[in-house]
């Protein structure tokens, strides 16, 4: 259960302060497929990563089952991000020089209680399910985009979290490419019961979610 | 797959960027590292010419000249023997080599001597204050003047001279023109106040005032001259930069009953050089570590910038700051260590190849400047990597989202 009371964030910009999101209160319940919706500037991405813990509000809370998530010191929240949840954004943001196995096998470095000997096989194992079973030792430069996006899919799922936070996962792709991904997350949320919150200008993969917050100026419409 | 993977391969990717970071801390390290290795060999090169032409420190009664060390005369005056053990026991730094000596003239039967007693090098060495003091350093081997233990290829023959290590009571070495005058030949007898010598060596000629002289034991020459456990002087090898750094006035305070003197300045042009290249070794040395870090810092600050979106991304999927210093901070060690090695392999190489033609040297490598170049390149490559870094940990993992 995610829940957010009286959020605000408020950034320094050079024509003076702006609200990212004004005075937000919502709450999440788990195994939700919730999407995020508004216009350019309306805060969708700023909601995304205040509940991922990237961006600590200037006023409010966000509770994550129970826990005050920025009551936590940064690694204790770099570790509760690579535990609980996983990111899949529009630039894929893959590494370069790493192949799309290596890439996948990063949050699992991260997790070092989980040992060296299983990350390979994991990682084989996602890709696999991905598709990508043949294309695990290319490098993403050498992916189409679709694939990248579900190398990046397989890299969110690496640590089994319970919640992804999908920005924008479609905003790159063609319509084909785009269901097919969508379609990875609906599963995900409907087979596995994986939180999925997913900020999204189509209304087309809006329809996707469960649950729908529209934004406008910060705040909630 | 582990964290190194990442390090590694990332090691490689901007391979222009490496070579040039590399290049300022390998040849910084080079001319540290050839600078010191000609200034040690020089150091000892110095040291083996001031060994070769003999004595440089000459202790004397209070009372006495260096006239009356050349001369010889009958009542010059004298001190105890037990002088050499105070400066044996004193460890004192730069004191290569001593020599005791009583020299008389005497007669002869037709003509005058010079007779010199003096102590093989053999009695000196034999006595255990001598092994523990550490006086002699790692030239125990050459209480007197000797080649042994240090190549002297590029020494002009005609100044060596060879070490008197054993010498019997009852024998006596003869220089070459004394030898003429007396009419002596080795395996001959020479009577000296009724007391037989066996001539067991006839020394070379060296054109300086040893080829009149005849030697013997110092302590058979206190006996026949009847002045026990007195000797005339004492003359010092000293070494280096030593003996302008205190030597003399520490000598003066073990004994302060006697006359100090140095033999000219034998080699205080070469000395003054081996100074020199040690401060410009010492100016090199800072400059280097100020560059070196700089240019280590600057490209690890480009390669924190190229790398926003991707350290931005690991610290959102969960890494922690010490993974942060860890991808940095490996790699400012690895191109450290390479870049020490490099330059030691350079500096070294360098050293080998001008040294002779430069300076007339023949220089080896010290394999003991390979540990510190890589010490110092490792340093100067984490001190300037650690802001980038720093910057690189704090960086807010929130940008690489599409919009915020």
């Amino acid at each position: 259960m995610i829940n957010i009371t009286d959020v605000t964030r408020i950034y320094d910009g050079p024509r003076g302060q702006v609200k990212g999101l004004d005075r937000i209160s919502i709450s999440i319940e788990k195994g939700s497929f919730v999407t995020v919706t508004g216009g350019s500037g309306s805060g969708k991405t700023t909601l995304l990563v205040t509940l991922g813990g990237l961006l600590r509000p200037t006023t409010g809370s966000v509770e994550v089952d129970g826990r005050q998530l920025y009551s936590l010191k940064k690694n204790q929240l770099a570790r509760y991000r690579n535990r609980k949840i996983g990111f899949v954004l529009q630039t894929f943001n893959l590494i370069p020089y790493l192949n799309a196995l290596e890439n996948v096998m990063i949050p699992m470095i991260f997790a070092p209680e989980n040992g060296n000997g299983g990350r390979r096989p994991r990682a084989e194992s996602l890709l696999e399910r991905m598709g990508l079973g043949e294309r695990s030792m290319h490098l993403p430069r050498e992916l189409s985009i679709g694939q990248q996006q579900r190398v990046a899919i397989a890299r969110a799922l690496a640590n089994d979290p319970d919640m992804i936070l999908a920005d924008e996962p479609t905003g790159n792709l063609d319509p084909a490419l785009a269901m097919e991904i969508l379609e990875i997350l609906r599963k995900l949320n409907e087979d596995e019961g994986k939180t999925i919150i997913m900020v999204t200008h189509s209304p087309m993969a809006a329809a996707f979610g469960t649950h729908r917050l529209d934004l406008r100026n910060g705040r909630l419409i | 797959m582990k964290l190194n993977t990442i390090i590694w391969k990332e090691l490689f990717l901007r391979k222009s960027q490496l070579v040039s970071a590399l290049l300022a801390v390998t040849l910084g390290i080079a001319v540290i590292v050839g600078i010191q290795t000609v200034a040690v060999v020089s150091e000892n090169a110095v040291k083996i010419k001031m060994e070769n032409l003999g004595a440089n420190i000459l202790v004397l009664p209070q009372a006495a000249s260096v006239d009356d060390y050349y001369a010889a005369d009958i009542d010059a005056p004298t001190f105890p023997e037990e002088y050499v053990e105070r400066i044996l026991n004193s460890a004192l730094n730069g004191v290569d080599n001593l020599s005791p000596k009583l020299t008389r003239r005497i007669d002869a039967g037709s003509s005058n001597v010079i007779l010199t007693g003096i102590l093989p090098s053999e009695e000196l060495a034999a006595k255990p204050y001598w092994s523990i003091s550490g006086l002699s350093g790692k030239d125990t081997g050459h209480v007197h003047t000797g080649p042994s233990g240090i190549d002297p290829k590029y020494l002009d023959p005609r100044l060596q001279r060879t070490a008197i290590e054993t010498l019997n009571r009852d024998d006596v070495l003869v220089g070459k023109v004394a030898a003429e005058r007396l009419n002596l030949t080795k395996g001959g007898t020479l009577t000296l106040r009724d007391h037989v010598f066996n001539v067991s060596g006839i020394l070379p000629e060296t054109g300086t005032v040893d080829d009149n002289r005849v030697f013997a034991h110092l302590h058979t020459v206190q006996g026949i001259l009847g002045i026990g456990s007195q000797i005339s002087c004492i003359e010092i090898m000293g070494c280096c930069s030593a003996i302008s750094d205190g030597l003399l006035g520490n000598l003066r305070n073990i004994l302060p009953d006697t006359r100090i003197t140095t033999i000219g300045q034998i080699v205080s042009t070469q000395i003054e050089t081996n100074r020199l290249m040690e401060q410009i070794s010492l100016i090199f040395l800072v400059i280097i570590l100020i560059v070196g870090a700089i240019s280590i810092g600057n490209f690890m600050w480009a390669n924190v910038e190229e790398r926003r979106r991707e350290i931005g991304a690991m610290i959102a999927i969960g890494a922690t700051q010490s993974v942060i210093y860890r991808l940095f901070m490996t790699k400012a060690l690895v191109l450290g260590a390479v870049g020490g090695f490099l330059g030691y392999i350079i500096g070294t190489a360098g050293a080998m190849i001008l040294g002779p033609r430069l300076a007339g040297l023949a220089v080896e490598p010290m394999a003991v400047y390979l540990f510190f170049a890589v010490l110092i390149a490792v340093l100067i490559s984490l001190t300037g990597s650690f802001i980038p870094t720093f910057r690189a940990s704090r960086l807010e993992p929130s940008f690489i989202m599409q919009e915020v």
